[in-house]
């Protein structure tokens, strides 16, 4: 009898476990579907996903980890020259380096272990590490940082100057002759000595491709090509300026080629939409005479537009429209009219596209556009870069703007403690496990109470206060009557 | 300074829980007007825990309403605990005679 009664009492248990977890499941179903249905295959993904992510590469000779640098700086200030010498012992389990100042990048796809920062000033402290990055696992080992004091004078004689550091990753100088890839949107980095610096990247290919990104204060910038290049031999012109004093500028440039793949084709052309074709001018004879020979363009200026990209807030939430500006600044007169594709796009710090949309602008000097994309409520919160790409004629004019996004609060728990709705949504089961656990805690506190309560054999009323001596029956001392 | 933050919210839900179970027992037990006073006590408590869980709601969209409401909330509160008082404080003057019924004197 006794253990028929455990039986149903676990029975009992064991049913009720099993309601609890189907309602927390469906539960966890209905609202992210609700919320997102995006949100719950990533939030599923992101739960669920493998761990071996590494790429493992097999060569001749068995590679270990990258080693941690130790690194000395040394600040010289010499023929009018300051700067910070920066050296490190070889590391054979190393391919690259990045060297950040302050925290930030400084340069990176450094093939050896040295360099130079001329971009300096006197009075200033700088703290340096070098990352060490090599194909085996953890992928990269960063050094203890290190401290390099200016000088308080050094008179300085001020050269612009703009370098080409990495081409695909790999440094410039590790190429032997012209660099080549199979990838059409090739990603260049380089420095300047122009901190924050407007840098100009200009392609002439079929489509003359002008962009445009801001240096970070330490000179460092990384330029993605927007569009897909044709195979072949191409020459990126790179002009870095003052945004504040135009008249500082300086340029290089860099030849490069790209080859086919063997398997004919990459992902950049599978992620891309399609593009409606570039409409004719709209008003009938005014047309511009388009030229069929490509343009002979080597500086941003030859560029027949200029414009600006500015978000119009610089933090937006999850789920929420991200708006901009697209002001024109500077069009050739030819151009005045005609209406251009515009492609827009949100890309996060590994250059994935997590939004986009297409649609056109009519190209008028002066004329602001504004616009939005939606933001999906699934991306996650994090530095992400506006892109905004005008294709006109034979030309593709983009540009870039910081953007954050930040994760959807639902509630503050203060302290700086705060839940977002997806945060809320994937611990869906925790958090409902904890609610219960408290509520039937702070029932079983009722409970308690109410069983004290029935053991009274009264209520209390007034009347009972006063024959327990609560109210005196006299004044107290000291009361005048 | 957020730990420490953290920890007075903690204590505070806390204390507020308790003080919901406690007043609910004193109900229970007590009648006439020393029960109508300990309800009065206890919806002031509800109202201030409902502000306090409100102050939690931190959607941007609808930050305003949530202030708003916790706002309104601890005027109820302070408002039931008002009353609470003054209805205690009768009895206490009844029991003490200092509201003498008229005819007695």
């Amino acid at each position: 009898m006794k253990s028929r009664k455990q039986k149903n009492k676990w029975k009992k248990v064991a049913g009720i476990h099993v309601r609890v977890s189907v309602w927390m499941f469906v539960s966890y179903l209905v609202l992210s579907v609700a919320y997102s249905p995006e949100f719950l295959v990533s939030d599923i993904r992101h739960k669920w996903s493998a761990l071996a992510d590494d790429t493992i590469t097999i060569t001749g000779r068995v590679l270990g980890p990258p080693q941690k640098a130790v690194v000395t700086a040394d600040s010289v200030c010499s023929a009018g020259t300051l700067s910070v010498r920066l050296d490190w012992a070889d590391d054979e389990n190393s391919q690259s380096f990045d060297v950040l100042r302050d925290g930030a990048p400084l340069v990176t796809g450094l093939g050896s272990s040295s360099y130079v920062d001329t971009t300096v000033v006197v009075g200033e402290t700088y703290s340096y590490e070098v990352v060490s990055n090599g194909p085996m696992s953890p992928g990269s080992a960063t050094s203890d940082p290190v401290a390099a004091v200016m000088p308080d004078e050094c008179v300085v004689v001020f050269v612009p100057s703009v370098e080409i550091v990495s081409f695909q990753g790999k440094a410039i100088s590790d190429y032997v002759g012209i660099p080549k890839t199979d990838a059409r949107k090739p990603t260049i980095t380089g420095t300047t000595n122009i901190p924050s610096a407007q840098v100009d990247f200009l392609i002439n290919d079929s489509v003359v491709v002008s962009s445009r990104v801001f240096a970070n204060t330490n000179g460092y910038w990384s330029f993605r090509v927007p569009t897909n290049l044709s195979y072949g031999t191409h020459t990126i012109f790179v002009t870095a300026s003052d945004p504040a004093n135009p008249s500082v500028t300086v340029s290089k440039s860099l030849t490069f080629r790209i080859v086919k793949n063997k398997s004919d084709g990459d992902d950049d052309t599978k992620t891309e939409p399609a593009l409606p074709s570039t409409p004719k001018p709209s008003v009938p004879g005014t047309a511009p005479t388009l030229s069929l020979e490509r343009p002979a363009t080597t500086s941003p200026e030859s560029v027949p537009l200029d414009y600006t990209l500015r978000p119009l807030s610089e933090e937006v939430y999850q789920g929420r429209d991200v708006s901009f500006e697209v002001r024109i600044i500077r069009l050739d007169p030819a151009y005045a009219g005609t209406s251009a594709v515009a492609k827009y796009s949100l890309i996060d710090h590994e250059g994935r596209v997590v939004a986009t949309s297409v649609g056109n602008v009519a190209l008028r000097s002066g004329e602001s556009v504004f616009d939005r994309i939606y933001l999906p409520p699934y991306v996650s919160g994090g530095q992400y870069r506006l892109r905004a790409e005008l294709f006109f004629g034979k030309y593709a004019v983009s540009r870039e703007a910081p953007v954050t996004v930040l994760p959807l609060p639902i509630l503050s728990f203060g302290g700086g403690l705060m839940l977002t709705y997806p945060d809320l949504l994937s611990r869906i089961g925790t958090i409902s496990m904890l609610l219960l656990l408290l509520l039937l805690l702070w029932l079983s506190l009722f409970l308690r109470e109410y069983l004290l309560y029935s053991e009274s054999i009264r209520h209390i009323t007034e009347r009972n206060l006063i024959g327990a001596g609560f109210f005196g029956r006299k004044k107290r001392k000291g009361v005048s009557g | 300074m957020e730990t420490l933050s953290l920890i007075v919210d903690s204590i505070l839900f806390v204390s507020l829980l308790l003080s919901i179970v406690f007043t609910a027992g004193v109900v229970w037990r007590v009648e006439m007007r020393l029960d109508v006073s300990y309800k009065f006590y206890l919806a002031a408590i509800v109202c201030f825990l409902l502000a306090e869980i409100f102050d939690l709601w931190y959607v941007p969209e609808t930050r305003e309403i949530a202030i708003l409401a916790s706002h309104a909330l601890r005027t109820l509160f302070s408002v039931l605990f008002l009353a609470g008082i003054l209805s205690m404080r009768r009895i206490v003057r009844d029991m003490d005679g200092e509201r003498r019924k008229k005819g007695r004197k």
